[in-house]
């Protein structure tokens, strides 16, 4: 599974980036995060109906993942992703920060 | 939501006064716009009930702080469950008090200073969420409300970086005077005009610390995010307007990119072009301002940078267009080549910019109260 995740915006306007390549984790931290990719439903998951943007701050993501044969990149503003990949953001927030 | 092009209008106590000491000239104009004002006010009411969910109550024209607080309960749901409202007891829940404590003082600074009754200046209540979701290291103005995170409480302690996002008095103010450009200036948020927005809630979040520290310029730390990062992170702040680019040097967090002047400005497609990293310049000028002008800050820089964003910035205005409107603002409140004026002049030649005095202004934004004071000539 690779994943390249990438956050900006919010109030700080801090870059967020990574590529992960879980091949090459260890094996807890590679069953990990195809754990929360699974929970999420990254790859089947709907997405909310996109809002028009207002407000200020907020956050932008873009996130890809290929695991096998599915794939599946999005990128929006933080209200655009369901409820569901919450988890799994913030899981690549932290791991992001550390690379 | 879209900003109303009438959303700044005479206030009824304004009125009063002038048909109780204006020239008859000036009365005539007074009711003439207080009949418009009102036709205003009850747009402004139908709007409200078609843009806001049906429990919330129509605001009240009156002065009359309303803050309401809600937590979210970790999950993104908004406004949440309610824990303090108006006038209830401290919750001792620091996220819950402190955006109470820092919406009270947010208004007081726009009603006390500015005579601006709440986020559109017709009483619109303030509400916050705390605890929202888990691990949210931000806080954000959606449109209708503030919101804070908790910062990284779901991590352990030694790889924590965020602190709970009320706990810097700058940051509610900041939130806050999102939704008081919403209602004013409604500045696009994208490159520059978008910087131009983030630097007004940065002005005023700081002026809102430095007036609840009855600091003046010269003492005032001039950081934005003070008490937000924990200790394991190197730094002071998210932002510096004295110094933008040193607010942080952290080995996970990077370094502060903010720009202290038009050579580094910084193009990118990231962030809507920079907002958050270019507003380094603007506050810089607005800091530079306020230090040669002296005193404290909000009683004169603030004014000016007030009326400009009430009077005659425009969704698109540029930093040039920032520097000239503030240049004219300082001349209609304290007079042409007086040291204020001068003061703005130099804040932003001090970044780069130079300022272009143009004698003809802008179309005046109908309704609002600088101008129509200016055009009442009470001023």
């Amino acid at each position: 599974m690779k994943i390249y995740f990438e956050r900006t915006g919010g109030l700080m306007g801090q870059h967020l980036r990574a590529e992960i390549d879980a091949d090459r984790l260890d094996p807890a931290a590679r069953r990990e995060l195809e754990e929360q990719v699974e929970t999420a439903q990254f790859f089947t998951a709907a997405l909310p109906p996109a809002p028009p943007p207002s407000g200020a701050d907020r956050f932008h993501y873009r996130v890809e993942i290929e695991a096998g044969s599915r794939r599946r990149a999005i990128a929006g503003g933080e209200n655009d992703f369901p409820e569901s990949f919450r988890p799994l953001l913030r899981y690549l927030e932290v791991l992001a920060r550390r690379s | 939501m879209e900003r109303h092009p009438l959303a700044c209008i005479l206030p009824p106590h304004m009125v009063e006064q002038i048909v109780a000491n204006g020239t008859p000239e000036q009365r005539a104009k007074a009711i003439q716009t207080a009949q418009v004002s009102a036709e205003l006010r009850a747009q402004r009411r139908e709007m409200a009930e078609v843009e806001r969910p049906p429990s919330f109550e129509v605001p009240a024209a009156a002065p009359v702080l309303q803050r309401r607080v809600y937590s979210a309960g970790n999950r993104s749901g908004l406004p949440g469950q309610l824990v303090r409202g108006e006038g209830a007891p401290p919750t001792n829940d620091p996220a819950a008090d402190e955006a109470y404590d820092g919406a009270g003082a947010t208004y007081n600074l726009y009603w006390e200073v500015y005579q601006r009754n709440s986020i559109n200046d017709a009483g619109m209540p303030i509400d916050s969420t705390v605890h929202y979701q888990v691990g949210y290291d931000n806080a954000f103005w959606n449109g209708m409300q503030m919101v804070y995170g908790d910062g990284d409480e779901d991590l352990p302690a030694d790889q924590r970086l965020f602190n709970r996002f009320t706990i810097s008095l700058d940051i509610i103010g900041h939130e806050l005077a999102h939704g008081v450009t919403q209602y004013t200036g409604n500045l696009a948020y994208v490159s520059q005009p978008g910087a131009l927005n983030e630097s007004f809630s940065d002005v005023f979040g700081s002026l809102v610390r430095q007036r609840t520290l009855h600091q003046d310029a010269a003492a005032a730390d001039w950081i934005i995010g003070a008490g937000l990062f924990t200790a394991n992170v190197r730094g002071v702040g998210i932002r510096s307007m004295k110094e933008p680019g040193t607010a942080y040097n952290d080995p996970v967090l990077g370094k502060d990119p903010q720009p202290a002047h038009m050579r580094d400005y910084v193009n990118t497609p990231q962030d809507n072009g920079g907002v958050h990293i270019n507003s380094g310049i603007p506050n810089h000028a607005f800091y530079l301002t306020a230090v040669e002008i002296g005193g404290f800050a909000w009683e004169k820089a603030g004014r000016i940078w007030y009326a400009t964003l009430c009077n005659t910035i425009r969704a698109n205005s540029n930093f040039q267009d920032a520097a000239n409107l503030t240049y004219r603002a300082a001349s209609d409140l304290f007079g042409k080549g007086s040291l204020e004026q001068q003061a703005v002049a130099h804040g932003w030649n001090g970044v780069g910019i130079t300022v272009e005095d143009v004698d003809t202004p802008p179309d005046t934004r109908p309704g609002c109260l600088a101008g129509v004071m200016k055009l009442l000539g009470l001023r």
